[in-house]
């Protein structure tokens, strides 16, 4: 009994050993092959078919076993069904011989001539087809009577998927981002998963609620390093949650790709080589909008109205280094706090200052108040607010009140570029719903990040990292590449609200 | 600085002060009845208003039923209160203390519930008191419509609330209640009824009030917390945590000082003036600047 079981292992082995034909990994070749001579090259290595390829109802056909070798692809022949079947990568062709119907990826196919068994006792079978369907260029030269046959590379194809993290706002004070940030995420990895993911592998990415809250950031932070073992994170999104977490995606050798914007993420200040920025910065914005109100509405009187958080405070201080480079004085800032509903005292006084240009530095609900009280006391200037100005979160509050601002904005869905376009097209097909700052960056990033992946060749981090500094990629924000201060893209809009959208005055850069 | 910009801040200032002014009017209600301070007093505006949110915006019952139905929803929560808050800390032996740490937890609770259930994001009120931008204009000053809907409730609920604490049986029991709660119910008035009431006036009180101030606060977090629920505070305490009149006094003082300092000091320093005012007031006159309700001790 127990002989007999050794028996019976050591033939398994064998059958095991035998049964498995190894499947070239298709490295590339070029194959050619000239009718009528048995003389043929691979990857310039001649060798000697056991029959000519030859010409039928013009097109070539060659020896079906020849063929399958010298692209790489494993070979099958079924003596029942007189079939022959090619398996490369996730291509799988069956031919019937003296069929014209073919079978390709389970599709049915006709062919413009049957495989067939020569006199000679060969199976011959179309060469364009077979070459073609697997994927292979085709070259025909009439002079020489050669076919050439050209197949590319096969990409390293990863079966397991690749997981990465996005941690935004879904409850808390920034509720509204969090969903823009999964919208715009889930959209390029839902789009990328059904073109055929990346290098085969599926994309998979899991979603956790930061609440904009640092402390909360950090949990979901450490989950995604530890547990999840995320290959990249993207989020949070908030600026004060970044700078509370983005040590920990160094430590961890993860690369963190957010949307949040404070100039205090900048490379020069975090010195972290794993932290990368996916749009354009609160800096850049502040000194786009000086500049429009400088050069373009040429005002020379600027008063402001100030927020008083960080948001605030840091866009107050690029401002006022802005208007001094263009010799400005700001004649009246007016603060306000987060939460106060009543500034007639502040629109009073920036009215009497003699302003020629309002220049909002507030959040959402702060820029409604203002601008319902600019309204009542009829200041009758240009208003040209931050980017909080420039979204729903401010003109649903605001109404009427909000028709004429204008606002810089990292994003403008009314945008007629054909890539824009495109992508508000597909997202509110998706999710019901116009796109809004920040999801054009998410959907932008997701893409990058596939980019990286391929050019990286690895899943491995520390290779994505690398590479994310040195790929291109055009996306929704138009080129994004890594710059000195980690930032993808300094893109940004000024735009002019009508009461229903915000229209494009111009696009920098 | 000409005469109707001076008009135009202090019909802002005392807009804005009459609403603190009515938020005062809920702490002082449960003050002057069962001497408690609810510090999650401000909650019940918060509540109020997105519960009318959801009446009239999402379920399209109209004005009226949506009003009503939010303020007897509020007037419920206030009963609840008292059932479910003060009566087990009385029974286990707890006093004012333990009253207010409560209150001032259920505070945090209702803000985080509002957060979960709605988001963060501030929401625009219907405009059932007008259009945001629709203004009435009287000679160089403009005056938004919704402010005169609040002059006139604070008008009809002081009015109401003077008559009834002080020319009404009701009233009378109430402040019985509260000077001496066994000879009360030895004279044969019922506490326990009189209890009830208070919890359910001081929240329905709050709850037209931040009905009322949606427009201004829009639907958000802010009516449920921070400066307007501080400033609710300050106006009760200047009314002496006893005095309705003084309490709305205090309101229009506190948002006229704030206006001010801002038009001839500075908007940075705005808060800051405004609550030295009120340190200064309170001790200096710790019983209320403006309480004329004798309060026998």
């Amino acid at each position: 009994m127990k002989k007999a079981l050794v028996m019976l292992m050591v033939v398994a082995l064998f059958a095991g050993v035998l049964g498995f034909t190894p499947v070239r990994a298709a490295e590339g070749a070029i194959v050619q092959i000239t009718i009528g001579s048995t003389k043929a090259t691979i990857n310039s290595k001649a060798v000697v078919l056991d029959q000519p390829p030859l010409i039928e109802s013009g097109r070539t056909l060659v020896p079906f076993r020849f063929i399958g070798e010298a692209i790489g692809a494993q070979i099958g022949w079924n003596p029942a069904k007189k079939s022959v079947s090619y398996v490369l990568g996730n291509k799988n062709i069956v031919l019937t011989i003296g069929s014209v119907t073919a079978i390709v990826n389970g599709v049915k196919t006709t062919l413009d001539v049957a495989p067939k068994i020569l006199p000679t006792g060969r199976t011959v079978v179309p060469i364009r087809f077979i070459s073609e369907s697997i994927g292979a260029k085709v070259d025909w030269n009439a002079t020489t009577r050669m076919v050439t046959v050209t197949v590319a590379a096969a990409k390293p194809s990863w079966s397991t998927p690749i997981k990465i993290v996005l941690s935004a706002p879904f409850t808390g004070s920034g509720s509204i981002l969090g969903t823009y940030c999964k919208g715009g995420a889930q959209l390029a990895v839902d789009e990328i998963n059904a073109a055929g993911g990346v290098n085969g592998a599926k994309l998979d990415l899991i979603t956790y609620d930061d609440q904009a809250n640092a402390s909360t950031a950090a949990t979901v932070v450490r989950r995604a390093l530890d547990s999840d073992k995320a290959v990249a994170i993207f989020g949070p999104n908030m600026s004060a949650a970044v700078l509370g977490v983005h040590a920990l995606a160094q430590q961890a050798k993860v690369p963190m790709l957010v949307g949040a914007t404070s100039p205090s993420l900048r490379y020069d200040t975090t010195h972290n080589d794993y932290l990368f920025r996916l749009r354009a910065d609160d800096g850049v914005k502040v000194a786009q909008q000086v500049k429009y109100i400088v050069e373009i509405l040429k005002a020379k009187k600027p008063g402001i109205i100030l927020g008083s958080d960080d948001y605030c405070t840091s866009a107050l201080a690029v401002a006022k280094q802005a208007f001094e480079k263009y010799g400005i004085k700001i004649v009246d800032i007016e603060s306000m706090k987060e939460g106060d509903k009543d500034v007639t005292a502040q629109v009073t006084k920036l009215k009497n200052a003699g302003i020629d240009v309002l220049v909002g530095l507030t959040h959402e609900p702060e820029a409604a108040v203002v601008m319902l009280k600019v309204r009542q006391l009829k200041l009758a200037v240009p208003i040209v607010g931050f980017s909080a100005w420039g979204v729903p979160a401010f003109t649903d509050l605001a109404g009427d009140a909000a028709i004429g601002v204008i606002s810089v904005q990292g994003f403008n869905p009314a945008d007629t570029d054909p890539t824009v376009k495109k992508f508000v097209d597909a997202y509110k097909a998706k999710w019901g719903m116009e796109p809004s700052d920040p999801a054009q960056c998410y959907y932008d990033g997701v893409y990058l990040l596939k980019k990286a992946i391929e050019t990286a060749g690895s899943t491995d981090p520390v290779k994505i990292d690398e590479a994310l500094k040195t790929v291109e990629y055009t996306g929704v924000q138009g080129l994004m590449k890594c710059d000195a201060l980690h930032n993808f893209t300094n893109i940004c809009y000024i735009s002019q609200f009508n009461g229903k959208t915000w229209k494009v005055i111009s696009k920098i850069p | 600085m000409v005469l109707s910009d001076l008009l135009q801040n202090i019909i802002g200032g005392v807009t804005v002060g009459a609403t603190y002014g009515l938020i005062g009017l809920g702490v002082v209600f449960l003050w002057q009845s069962i001497e408690r301070i609810n510090f999650a007093n401000i909650s019940s505006a918060m509540l109020a208003a997105y519960l009318f949110y959801t009446f009239y915006t999402q379920l399209h019952l109209g004005f009226l039923v949506a009003f009503v139905v939010s303020i007897a929803i509020i007037a419920a929560y206030g009963l609840a209160l008292r059932h479910l808050v003060l009566e087990p800390i009385n029974r286990h032996g707890g006093d004012k203390l333990e009253f207010v740490v409560a209150t001032l937890m259920l505070c945090t609770f209702w803000l985080s519930v509002v957060k979960v259930l709605y988001g963060g994001i501030a929401k625009p009120f219907p405009p059932v008191f007008g259009e945001a931008t629709s203004f009435v204009q009287i000679g160089s000053i403009s005056i938004p419509s919704v402010y005169f809907w609040i002059f006139f409730v604070v008008l009809v609920l002081v009015l109401v609330l003077y008559v009834l604490l002080q020319r009404t049986m009701i009233g009378k029991m109430f402040r019985a209640t509260a000077q001496n709660k066994e000879m009360a119910s030895l004279v044969g008035i019922n506490v326990g009824m009189t209890t009830s009431l208070a919890f359910m006036l001081s929240t329905s009180i709050v709850g037209i009030a931040g009905i009322l101030l949606a427009p201004i606060y829009f639907v958000s977090l802010d009516l449920g917390g921070g400066p307007i629920g501080v400033k609710g505070f300050a106006a009760a305490v200047m009314g002496g945590l006893i005095d309705p009149l003084g309490t709305i006094l205090g309101g229009l003082s506190i948002g006229l000082i704030e206006n001010f300092s801002t038009l001839f000091i500075s908007s940075a320093y705005k808060d800051v003036i405004s609550f030295v005012v009120l340190v200064v007031v309170l001790v200096w006159k710790p019983r209320g600047i403006f309480n004329w309700t004798t309060k026998g001790d």
